[in-house]
């Protein structure tokens, strides 16, 4: 989509089309930006249609300068973000426990994985760990921004995200029934 | 970042799965309420312009908007390197309307294989800022460790999870405002401690009116008249319900909905013949109690009795019992009667309670629902009215009717939305009386009724 200004000055003047144009170009990235975060297809569709039309509503505000694409993403995280924190799914959950080590085992086992398998693996996952891993190891964000981000401690949101790889290789395990021990 | 994490971000960042269609009649019809909204809104300053215009020579009048509470954030993202895979970019929210400042740093990912990272900036109108209640640390704590026993990898058990899911939905509330970037109100957020967004829209109120086909079904009969003998002799008749109701969206698509219904049910006795009695009116006053006569009139309801001036009789059958001593001979050739072409009609009120479950079909610009529920039926007015050249005269009730009669409701209908908060309701809904209508009666005879009801509701 080179033409994506022309486009998005016609959303904002409420051009139907030019809005369907631009939600088809983006939606299917987004909504699996949304399947990684919400619980089940009816929460990421509700997630895609409320950060979709926060889009839309907000399209004034994006300058042109930035990409584009990262600004449409960061909108529907946050409105993933926004639900969880409404439905009181994100809440601190601090593990004691120390930060495990790089498991070179898994990593050949999850290069095999489809994205499609994969996705399911983090969609198991509760919210609070599922966000988390989200937020670090896909989108980037460092533990201090996560922590701001869902109000928790610096500690919990490494602990969450040692936790919640421990439990996506519990599932791999569990799931393709690999013993990691034989590799 | 662990090679694990570089593995998966790999094989999902760029994933693109088919969007289902509906989501994007999700988005129009919001977009579209939303337009509607701004024009009801221009309306609305117009007509203050206006208003102010003619008075303001006297009067200054300042038009009060909502706008003015509008708390106006900035956001400057600025971008370090422009050539990184992964770049830091400082975001200033400058907050306005509470006069607070904060700074953080975000980190944002390059998502597109164009590097297109400078300057962007983002002035953000908030509106309507969640109103925010507390969830005790401790009950958190219990449910993230609950969710994570209850929600196993094993795919059958998912069900489980999604239990869990609905308790985590009752104990949440919220329903998030599209007025405001989440990266604004997360500041808001932090700022407030632990906070879970009131919910929005959970609940509605409104109100219904139909026009009821209004008749009843003959289930058996012990008198040795059959079904197809009322039928033959009596009719449905036209009434109404309507009512106040209030509703809970208990999930997603599913709604549960009470209220308060003044409903009217009824029949029509046909061929029976009804004569005024002008020898009524030309005797003395005192004498008139003689030409008072007490009837009986056999229907599928149950009896009619009453004491009227009229004399009844019945063209048809035998149903039209004379039980007064002074019983009339009528000849209606004699100019004494005048045949007044008038027809009985029983008619039941009930205030009707009901308990509904409405579920969405579809969930587009036009909402498509079925609903089904029950009702108790108390009854109010219980009368039977004679009708002729326009009036309407209560002559007597039935005997028999049960105080409280339950029915069933099925139906569909269709909810258009006129604006974000404001629905208009069209729900063609049949009703069928549970238990029969009396109950010393041999004929066991349930109501039902058929209407298109029609209403607003407003959601909040």
């Amino acid at each position: 989509m080179n033409n994506y200004p022309d486009i998005i000055k016609a959303c904002i003047k409420g051009d139907r089309k030019a809005q369907k144009q631009l939600y088809d170009h983006f939606a299917s990235k987004m909504y699996a930006v949304c399947l990684r975060y919400a619980n089940d297809a009816d929460e990421a569709k509700d997630i895609l249609q409320d950060g979709f039309i926060k889009v839309f509503l907000n399209l004034k505000q994006f300058n042109y300068k930035g990409s584009f694409e990262g600004w449409i993403r960061r909108i529907i995280v946050n409105t993933a973000l926004e639900k969880f924190r409404d439905k009181n799914y994100l809440f601190a959950v601090h593990m004691e426990r120390g930060y495990e080590s790089d498991d070179k085992e898994y990593d050949h086992i999850i290069s095999d994985l489809s994205a499609n398998d994969l996705l399911k693996l983090i969609q198991e996952l509760s919210p609070q760990y599922r966000t988390v891993f989200n937020l670090y190891a896909i989108e980037g964000y460092s533990h201090k921004e996560i922590c701001e981000k869902l109000d928790i401690k610096e500690g919990t949101s490494k602990s969450n995200l040692s936790r919640a790889r421990e439990i996506l290789k519990e599932k791999i395990n569990k799931h393709f029934m690999v013993n990691v021990n034989c590799l | 970042m662990m090679e694990m994490d570089k593995i998966v971000k790999n094989k999902l960042i760029n994933l693109e799965i088919d969007v289902p269609d509906e989501v994007w009649y999700g988005i129009q019809r919001e977009l579209d309420i939303t337009h509607t909204k701004k024009s009801f809104l221009i309306y609305r300053y117009a007509a203050a312009i206006a208003a102010f215009a003619i008075i303001g020579s006297t009067i200054f009048y300042f038009f009060n908007k909502k706008d003015t509470s509008i708390k106006q954030s900035e956001m400057f993202v600025e971008n370090t390197t422009a050539n990184q895979t992964k770049e830091k970019d400082i975001i200033n929210i400058q907050n306005k309307g509470d006069r607070e400042e904060k700074i953080f740093t975000a980190q944002s990912e390059n998502f597109t294989q164009k590097q297109e990272k400078d300057l962007s900036g983002i002035t953000e109108i908030l509106q309507n800022r969640p109103v925010v209640k507390e969830i005790k640390r401790e009950e958190k704590v219990l449910l993230a460790a609950n969710y994570e026993k209850l929600n196993p990898f094993v795919p059958e058990l998912k069900r489980t999870g999604s239990d869990l899911e609905i308790i985590l939905k009752e104990n949440a509330t919220a329903i998030p405002d599209l007025n405001y970037l989440p990266d604004v109100d997360l500041i808001y957020a932090l700022n407030n401690d632990v906070k879970v967004a009131k919910d929005k829209n959970k609940w509605a109120v409104g109100g219904e009116f139909s026009p009821l086909y209004s008749y009843r079904h003959i289930a058996s009969t012990q008198n040795g008249k059959d079904a197809a003998y009322y039928n033959e002799l009596e009719n449905p008749v036209l009434t109404y319900s309507g009512g106040v109701n209030v509703q809970y969206n208990a999930l997603k698509r599913l709604t549960v909905q009470t209220g308060v219904y003044y409903t009217s049910i009824g029949q029509s006795i046909d061929y029976v013949g009804v004569y005024a009695n002008n020898v009524y009116d030309m005797v003395p006053e005192e004498y008139r109690d003689r030409y008072i006569n007490s009837y009986n009139i056999d229907n599928s309801v149950g009896n009619i009795s009453f004491n009227t001036k009229y004399v009844f009789i019945d063209n048809k059958s035998a149903r039209v019992n004379n039980l007064s001593d002074n019983k009339e001979f009528l000849d209606i050739n004699n100019p004494v009667y005048n045949d007044l072409n008038a027809s009985v009609e029983q008619n039941l009120k009930y205030l009707e309670i009901p308990v509904i479950l409405r579920y969405k079909l579809i969930d587009k610009i036009i909402d498509v629902n079925i609903i089904g529920g029950l009702s108790a039926n108390f009854l109010v007015e219980n009368n039977v009215y004679l009708r002729y050249s326009g009036v309407k005269e209560d002559i007597g009730h039935t005997q028999g009717i049960n105080n409280i009669n339950y029915s069933g409701n099925i139906g569909f209908g269709v909810d258009y939305p006129l604006t974000k908060q404001l629905n208009f309701r069209l729900e063609p809904t049949f009703r069928y009386y549970l238990n029969p209508v009396s109950s010393n009666s041999d004929i066991d005879s349930h109501p039902y009724t058929m209407g298109l009801f029609t209403g607003i509701c407003y959601s909040f």
